[in-house]
């Protein structure tokens, strides 16, 4: 007589004998893949990719995703970085409720660069069906529909929403969770608390990388799932430990002995600097109709912000394989640069752009109006075609290190993509 | 970065994890029932229990015990099952599954070949649940939800 059945997938979930440097570390850490079978703990993989091209023609400017990427997509080239991705997962469990998943993750990082990462590294331990803890490096649930922000087949539209999605440079935080489940009617009640430290790296636009990792974040989340209906509110708090990104300027400000440049400095130096996050989302999945709304709000009285109004709106009607949609996004930043105080003076002038870099540096004002289609045109696969009218006052996503701040306040981005995940 | 391309073109090659193909669509309605173990001492299932426990969002049964679904692999029944449960097709199913499996919520249910596959595991295990054309259900198994034909 057969065993108890593991909490395991599919038996089809075989290996796939060579999938780039990612997929060989994980062959090589586990040994390959096992059919789950009725009474043996299971090993399986799984991996997800995007190969994405994006177009823009505005000089001076290059679209980015995230500010976590180090380059964007500049004008009059034709872009495989911006929203490229390719990931691979292994997942062991057991028949007593614990079990573990390892994911890599490749794609443009803050420097530039396409390189792996290791983005999930955790343990999962389910006592019963309504509890889940997990403690590693876990995917940040903070956003509706935003903790699978590198799978694009999980997604309708060719990225997630720059405006409201940009600000995560990454998408994993190092610590633990708890969730709990309940029904209430015919409906399911879902609780998460989390907390640990995000390992946040950031691409400024004047091309350098800024480490803010040094961070704790400790965050609720509540979910109500209700037949097509899912939402979900949240609340997060990071504190940023370090004022190290900062003390060069905050030195040289104090330097000055003026007051406001003092004061300033003083700031930039105080730790912790609290940011605090709430968002709200709704979506709806029928047969037809896909819907989502979300609005964030980011609010930290530190001078580098961020300060953001942000949301979107998205509408997808589905007819057969293909899915047209619409979506508009918005980010408002609503903070206020503090002055320096110095005299418009040569020699003050780096603390000036200095000052006035690090507070802009999280600052976004922009929106963007999107139409494109989803072809689903094969098992696990879909191609998708974007494209997106962006109107910017201020953007810390929207920039080119190499060329001069333009006179443009729109640009136009055309992308394709092709997902697959399995 | 430069082998992406490539193997994109190979991926439609590769077996089924996430979802039947997007393009899979009923041949022909069947009669199909929600089935448990009697041993799991389940009368009857709500169409929304029914969905908590095969979409992951809840895998219990109203008795406190786990419940482990059984999906079967592509054929017409899954794409009718998912299809009357959820009003989704399975390229929607497949994307669903990609985003609790990537962000590591939850698995997928365990999939079988053949309903009767389906009914031999529920009527060896008191925790499986499964879903079976009506045709194929044993004396060993309970009907907890009927979800008809189309």
């Amino acid at each position: 007589m057969p065993g108890p059945l593991p909490l395991s997938p599919s038996p089809h979930r075989r290996g796939v004998p060579r999938f780039g440097v990612l997929c060989a570390l994980l062959l090589a850490a586990g040994g390959g893949a096992h059919a789950g079978t009725l009474d043996t703990p299971a090993l399986h993989w799984n991996a997800f990719g995007t190969l994405g091209a994006v177009y823009q023609n505005s000089r001076g400017l290059a679209f980015r995703r995230d500010l976590g990427q180090g380059r964007g997509a500049r004008a009059g080239e034709v872009d495989f970085g911006t929203d490229s991705v390719l990931g691979a997962q292994l997942t062991g469990s057991t028949d007593f409720g614990l079990s573990a998943e390892v994911q890599g993750v490749a794609r443009r990082d803050a420097t530039g660069r396409w390189r792996p990462r290791l983005s999930r590294a955790f343990l999962r331990y389910e006592p019963s069906p309504a509890w889940m803890l997990r403690a590693g490096r876990i995917g940040l649930s903070i956003y509706l529909l935003g903790d699978a922000l590198d799978v694009g087949y999980a997604y309708l539209t060719v990225r997630p929403p720059p405006e409201v999605y940009g600000i995560l440079a990454n998408a994993y935080f190092d610590g633990a969770d708890v969730t709990y489940s309940r029904a209430l009617g015919a409906a399911l009640i879902r609780l998460r608390a989390f907390s640990g430290q995000i390992p946040f790296r950031f691409a400024t636009a004047a091309g350098s990388v800024i480490d803010f990792s040094n961070n704790h974040m400790f965050g609720l989340s509540a979910d109500y799932l209700n037949g097509d209906w899912e939402t979900r509110l949240a609340v997060v708090r990071l504190s940023q430990r370090s004022a190290a990104p900062f003390t060069g300027l905050a030195a040289g400000l104090e330097a000055t002995a003026v007051p406001q440049a003092a004061l300033l400095a003083g700031s930039l130096l105080r730790t912790p600097q609290n940011t605090y996050a709430v968002e709200a989302g709704t979506n709806y999945t029928g047969s037809h109709l896909r819907a989502t709304a979300v609005l964030v709000r980011l609010d930290s009285p530190n001078p580098v912000g961020p300060n953001e109004n942000t949301g979107y709106v998205l509408l997808g009607w589905q007819v057969k394989d293909v899915t047209p949609f619409a979506v508009f996004s918005v980010a408002q930043n609503f903070g206020q640069a503090r002055p320096t105080g110095l005299p418009p003076l040569s020699v003050f002038a780096p603390l000036i752009a200095g000052a006035a870099q690090a507070q802009t540096f999280f600052q976004t004002t922009q929106r963007d109006l999107a139409f494109g289609a989803r072809y689903d045109f094969a098992p696990h696969m879909d191609f998708k075609v974007q494209l997106d009218r962006v109107w910017l006052a201020h953007s810390a996503l929207i920039f080119d290190a190499n060329v001069p701040p333009p006179n443009r306040d729109s640009m136009t981005v055309a992308s394709l993509a092709v997902d697959f995940a399995f | 970065m430069r082998r992406l391309p490539v193997m994109l073109l190979l991926l439609p090659a590769l077996p089924n994890a996430l979802g039947t193909p997007a393009r899979a669509r009923p041949a022909a309605e069947q009669d199909l029932v929600v089935i448990v173990n009697p041993a799991a001492h389940v009368a009857h299932l709500t169409r929304s229990q029914v969905i908590d426990i095969f979409m992951g969002r809840l895998r219990q049964l109203p008795t406190g015990a786990p419940a482990l679904p059984i999906d079967l692999s592509g054929g017409a029944a899954r794409a009718q099952f998912y299809g009357q449960l959820v009003h989704w097709s399975l390229a929607q199913v497949g994307s669903y599954w990609a985003r609790l499996v990537f962000s590591g919520q939850a698995s997928p249910p365990f999939r079988v070949q053949s309903a009767h596959a389906a009914v031999q595991l529920v009527a060896d295990n008191p925790n499986a649940i499964a879903y079976v054309p009506r045709t194929a259900i044993s004396p060993r198994v309970r009907i907890v939800l009927d979800l008809g034909p189309r």
